[in-house]
């Protein structure tokens, strides 16, 4: 057995240019060496296998511990009492609770109004020959279908938004230090207008998400006004700024890859396969945290109590041990497990509305569109982050009217 | 009432042992089973939550 710290590792530099160029071919590079490399915010899990271990282990736990207190005490202890750093019975039961608002007759009588949506900002997009399909569909989109449905007054969107992109920047390990006082201002403010959105919905309740999660906590008592919050603040950004990261990417995809759109437009019962390939071939997610609560060991490394340990779905996602031609994107594969939406019990809890969300708007797309070319360049937030699209210019071509 | 895993979709994430460890578990290949012919009225909200809750939309009722 060898300790990890004394382990000759690939080292991977996440503010690298090379890094920022290309994610996953620098993923497969370390993956080729080993299961793991070492990068400055912990040890990078690089394999399908050990992934899904890791995410499942007893001694591993998800940690939310990367704001330094140094940093900012707020953000630090904000991230402490939210649901991904919850575990054990609290975190079953804010689950159970949360899920109130994702009954499956809930979601799915939002298929039709998504459709809608999707249709309406096509028939703003689609005019002349060119279009940016983030800025004008894939951005829009789920802030328009999630915001009735939330509770949320449209013309809280701008700010929500500004708020939103802010809070993801806590996900860019490897700045930390410099952004934590924006990502704390742009906190403060949301949590203010969340305990203010609550109030509005008590006074005024109505048929939404918010509404329902009043509901819960005036009668069941299942959890306190702080957990109240919590999970409304954490629903909003879940719901408004995931799927249009994942759609952005997704679409890049499909821009970068014409051939699998004309596959997909001939054949729209591949709209499931299509959502899950997207998913896995281009995540919307960097990396997720995990830390060892007792000395451990996976195969045959040792960690010892307190390692850090970080599964990287754009590299776990490629690995070639699961998928054939792993780095090709192939919307017709066999749906396997990726880890997009995690992995275990912290895995996405909206995962199954944001699939039939996004088959409904690469199927609107491709009821109408017949070819996208890439015309321009596809500025995006650092890949060391999230790395959202902010823009994809293309030149489009219509279906035959007839 | 039966309840039903789709073992095709399952992944093994064990999100609904955990809601009702009485109605599901992990088996060693990593899949999940149901653990009782018969689900009691009284154990119906949780098993509901535990088809909202799985990732993979594996779990049902009988159509």
């Amino acid at each position: 057995m060898a300790n990890v710290h004394d382990l000759d590792l690939p080292v991977v530099d996440l503010r690298s240019p090379e890094y920022e160029a290309d994610a996953i071919g620098t993923w497969r590079a370390a993956r080729d060496r080993s299961w793991i490399a070492r990068t400055a915010t912990g040890f990078a899990v690089l394999t399908h296998a050990e992934a899904r271990t890791i995410l499942k282990h007893p001694d591993f736990q998800v940690t939310f511990t990367y704001v330094d207190p140094a940093y900012s005490e707020y953000l630090h202890e904000r991230q402490k009492h939210g649901l991904m750093a919850s575990n054990g019975p609290r975190h079953v039961r804010l689950r159970g609770v949360a899920v109130r608002a994702l009954r499956p007759h809930i979601v799915d009588a939002l298929r039709e109004p998504m459709r809608k949506i999707m249709d309406e900002l096509l028939d703003a997009a689609l005019v002349g020959d060119t279009c940016d399909i983030v800025a004008q569909i894939t951005d829009p989109y789920p802030a328009r279908v999630m915001t009735p449905i939330l509770g949320i007054p449209s013309e809280d969107l701008p700010e929500i938004d500004r708020w939103a992109s802010d809070s993801v920047m806590i996900f860019d390990v490897a700045r930390l230090k410099e952004l934590a006082p924006r990502i704390e201002a742009s906190g403060r403010e949301f949590d203010a207008y969340v305990a203010g959105l609550i109030e509005r919905r008590r006074n005024d309740p109505g048929s939404d998400v918010i509404s329902e999660l009043i509901r819960v906590y005036d009668q069941d008592g299942k959890i306190d006004e702080a957990e109240l919050r919590m999970l409304v603040g954490s629903l909003i950004p879940a719901a408004l700024d995931t799927t249009r990261g994942q759609l952005g990417f997704t679409m890049e995809s499909f821009v970068r890859h014409p051939e699998q759109w004309t596959r997909f437009v001939r054949q729209p019962e591949l709209a499931e396969r299509a959502v899950e390939e997207g998913l896995r071939f281009a995540p919307s997610v960097s990396g997720i945290s995990h830390i060892a609560l007792r000395d451990t060991s996976i195969r045959d490394v040792d960690f010892p109590a307190g390692s850090v340990v970080v599964v990287y779905p754009r590299s776990a996602n490629h690995d070639a041990a699961v998928w054939e031609h792993a780095d090709e994107f192939d919307v017709g594969r066999e749906p396997q497990l990726h880890f997009t939406f995690g992995f275990g019990a912290h895995a996405c809890l909206g995962a199954q509305l944001a699939r039939i969300e996004m088959a409904e708007a690469l199927s609107a797309m491709a009821a109408r569109v017949a070819t996208w070319e890439l015309a321009g360049d596809v500025p995006h937030q650092p890949m060391s982050s999230n790395g959202n699209r902010l823009a994809l210019p293309v030149r489009f071509t219509l279906q035959d009217a007839s | 009432m039966r309840v039903l895993i789709d073992l095709d979709r399952c992944q093994g994430h064990g999100q609904c042992a955990q809601i009702a460890p009485d109605v599901f578990a992990l088996g060693d290949d990593e899949r999940a089973y149901v653990l009782v012919e018969d689900v009691t009225d009284a154990r119906h909200g949780d098993v509901d939550d535990a088809i909202v809750m799985c990732p993979e939309a594996a779990i049902a009722w009988p159509s």
